[in-house]
């Protein structure tokens, strides 16, 4: 399960938001990833959010394997298209 | 012996001195035997549960009091704390490379933080530290150390000395025990002076290796305000500050001022606090401020994920205005940041040298959405209230007009969505960059005033960083080219005012002409430059200088020509009576009367950046 999303947080992926992704992550017993610039990022990891360095209009694809996937890809989609 | 540093939060207190010895790197072999290493690992294990118990134990105790901004600094290192890549690593190290848990945590850390400046350097300021503490304490569990704040018993008054102080550290000052905070290193932004601020404690940051000569018990007299630090001070001299502290009810006066502030003559300045939060406003009109003379819009900023929408300004504005009475002068300065303030919502290039870069009205000329959001929530503020514009770090006249123009927009779009707002507000210039100084005629016929910020014009004149210990003489508010420089932003703001050059708002002849042609003369207002001086007439030190200011800032204001001598303001009433923590929250302006509003000269405001 793979899927593309647009930063739409003004300020970017940020302190917060990098909290919110991981615990989007930690609910779901899939791991998942996000890819920006062929590089991935595991999203269980705060330190890997945050070194992410995502802004406003970025792309970035976010990938999950495993049993509940695609509510993983879902939960932390919703957080990188969040205005706030 | 006295050493100085940098301000970090204001106030004078005095106790004994406490060394707290940086934790050092042990001695200790980087690899073990195989044979050790389920041991390890259960230390290990045991080391992370104990500081992860820790922390949600501080974390619960803060939310306990209502300190929700520190409980999450808290909360995101027990995050990094469950973190496979970070703790996970570390433990992976001793399992497969079998590694000493502390060399393990010591390389899993330079990874964290190797990947984080090279991905993201503008967010490595802000969130290395929190990285760098969670593994000293895992380091601290398993050395069995306490941490600094930890060990310390009794009520005693306590100076605590250190090389720095670690956020999950500073969260634990407890004002009962701990008197005053000095440290080696750090910056008077770190999140350390932040806390330090908000629950009062005085602190000096960036002293140097001097700090470490002191011996511990020796009596320590701190002033968060000067940023000086005296060992053994003369008995004469503690006993005059308990008296002054005492006066106005302690470390944390509350009510109104002692006295009233009064020259010899009948000249009475205007007092107006600086401030940077609501509840600093709200504090201030307590003490008897007579308005605001600086309110630092960029903590609204700070610290948060997003920026504050339009509304959510214009409520903190609103609420600093409705502290005060309605023609109460509120002085507002838009957002400043960079240099010393980095904010990492705006994702900004890392620069060789911020000071010198992107900084203040710069961001905001290039970030006009952010301009005009806070603009508009700006002049929403400004229907209810005597509410001033301030740009800072204005360099040429040019970005004035960009600036100026911006406000003329968004004036026009309020006016025409039938939104109330003041049409006559005034708009200032933060004079704090030689250009600015040096172009102060110029811009003294554009705008109703100047506000000086006095700590940014040295270290600019000077060529002088004013975060360096050992730049001190440079960066002395005596110096004669400053002293030159001020004088100059003065008088070119009271000579437009001695002539009764008639205020524009376009900047341009021919507008001004028009407008004189409908309304004659003498329906158009006649308005007072007026000058505010940042952070320093009120400092015992340069009293002289503060009178001198007081006593420029009277000259010719009246239009008539005349040259008012203005006696010394009877110092009594500057810093005898009061402790120098109030005074250096405050500024100082002149007024022709009440009635009309201020005319001129300020000092010191609260420790920490302008």
């Amino acid at each position: 399960m793979k899927k593309k999303y647009t930063v739409m947080n003004p300020s970017g992926i940020h302190a917060r938001p990098a909290l919110k992704i991981v615990e989007a992550a930690v609910r779901h017993s899939s791991d998942s990833y996000l890819v920006k610039d062929g590089a991935s990022f595991f999203a269980k990891s705060l330190v890997n959010m945050i070194s992410i360095g995502a802004k406003f209009g970025d792309v970035i694809e976010v990938v999950a394997e495993g049993e509940d996937s695609q509510a993983a890809v879902e939960a932390i989609g919703a957080v990188l298209t969040a205005e706030h | 012996m006295q050493l100085k540093g940098i301000p970090a939060s204001a106030g004078l207190s005095w106790g004994r001195a406490m060394q707290v010895p940086a934790s050092a790197r042990q001695p200790e072999a980087d690899t073990i035997a195989s044979l050790l290493v389920p041991a390890e690992l259960d230390r290990f294990d045991a080391a992370v549960k104990q500081s992860g118990d820790a922390l949600a134990a501080i974390r619960t105790s803060l939310l306990a009091h209502g300190r929700t901004e520190e409980a999450d600094i808290i909360e995101v290192q027990l995050y990094l704390l469950a973190d496979g890549e970070l703790i996970g690593k570390a433990r992976d190290k001793i399992e497969k490379a079998h590694f000493s848990c502390q060399a393990a945590l010591q390389e899993a850390m330079s990874e964290a933080l190797g990947m984080l400046h090279r991905l993201d350097p503008v967010s490595f300021k802000e969130r290395a530290p929190d990285i760098e503490d969670v593994i000293q304490r895992i380091l601290r569990a398993l050395r069995g150390e306490k941490g600094v704040l930890e060990e310390i018993v009794g009520t005693e008054s306590l100076i605590l000395l250190c090389d720095n102080l670690s956020p999950s550290e500073a969260v634990l000052l407890d004002p009962r025990t701990i008197a005053g905070v000095a440290v080696v290193h750090g910056s008077a932004t770190s999140h350390f002076a932040i806390i330090a601020r908000s629950i009062g404690i005085p602190a000096v940051v960036g002293i140097g290796a001097d700090l470490r000569s002191i011996r511990d018990g020796q009596t320590v007299l701190i002033d968060g305000s000067n940023g000086t630090l005296t060992v053994d001070p003369p008995a004469r001299q503690l006993a005059e500050d308990r008296q002054a502290v005492s006066a106005a009810g302690g470390c944390k006066p509350q009510g109104a001022l002692p006295l009233p502030l009064q020259t010899a003559g009948d000249d009475r300045p205007l007092l107006m606090s600086n401030i940077s939060s609501v509840s600093e406003a709200v504090a201030a009109q307590n003490y008897g401020a007579d308005g605001i003379g600086l309110f630092r819009t960029e903590f609204l900023f700070m610290g948060r994920e997003n920026f504050p929408s339009e509304d959510e300004q214009f409520e903190a504005y609103r609420a600093v205005v409705s502290a005060f009475p309605a023609q109460t002068p509120i002085v507002i300065r838009t957002m400043d940041v960079g240099g010393d303030k980095p904010l990492s919502l705006l994702k900004l290039e890392e620069e060789d040298n911020p000071f010198l870069g992107n900084r203040g009205m710069r961001i905001s000329l290039k970030r006009q959405d952010l301009l005009r959001t806070q603009l508009r929530a700006l002049l929403r503020a400004s229907a209810y209230g005597n509410v001033k514009l301030l740009f800072p770090m204005i360099s040429t006249v040019d970005e004035w007009r960009q600036a100026t123009a911006v406000v003329e927009q968004v004036q026009s779009e309020l006016a025409q969505s039938c939104i109330p707002f003041n049409r006559h507000i005034e708009r200032g210039v933060m004079i704090e960059v030689p250009s600015a100084a040096i172009m102060a005629d110029r811009l003294a016929r554009e705008a109703d005033f100047f506000s000086i910020g006095t700590n940014d014009l040295i270290q600019y004149t000077m060529a002088a960083n004013r975060n360096s210990p050992s730049m001190k003489e440079l960066l002395d508010p005596l110096q004669p080219a400053l002293l030159r420089l001020i004088h100059r932003i003065i008088r070119c703001a009271h000579d437009l005012n001695k002539k009764g050059e008639h205020m524009r708002r376009d900047g341009g002849r021919d507008r001004r002409r028009a407008a004189s042609a409908r309304h004659g003369p003498g329906r158009f207002q006649r308005r007072q430059r007026v000058v505010i001086v940042h952070r320093m007439a009120a400092q015992p030190a340069i009293g002289s200088l503060g009178q001198g200011l007081l006593e420029a800032g009277g000259r010719g204001r009246n239009g008539s020509g005349r040259r008012a001598v203005r006696p010394p303001i009877r110092r009594k009433s500057f810093s005898g009576a009061l402790p120098y923590k109030l005074l250096d929250r405050f500024s100082i302006c002149k007024s022709d009367s009440p009635a009309r509003g201020p005319a001129l000269v300020g000092a010191g405001p609260a420790g920490g950046a302008s």
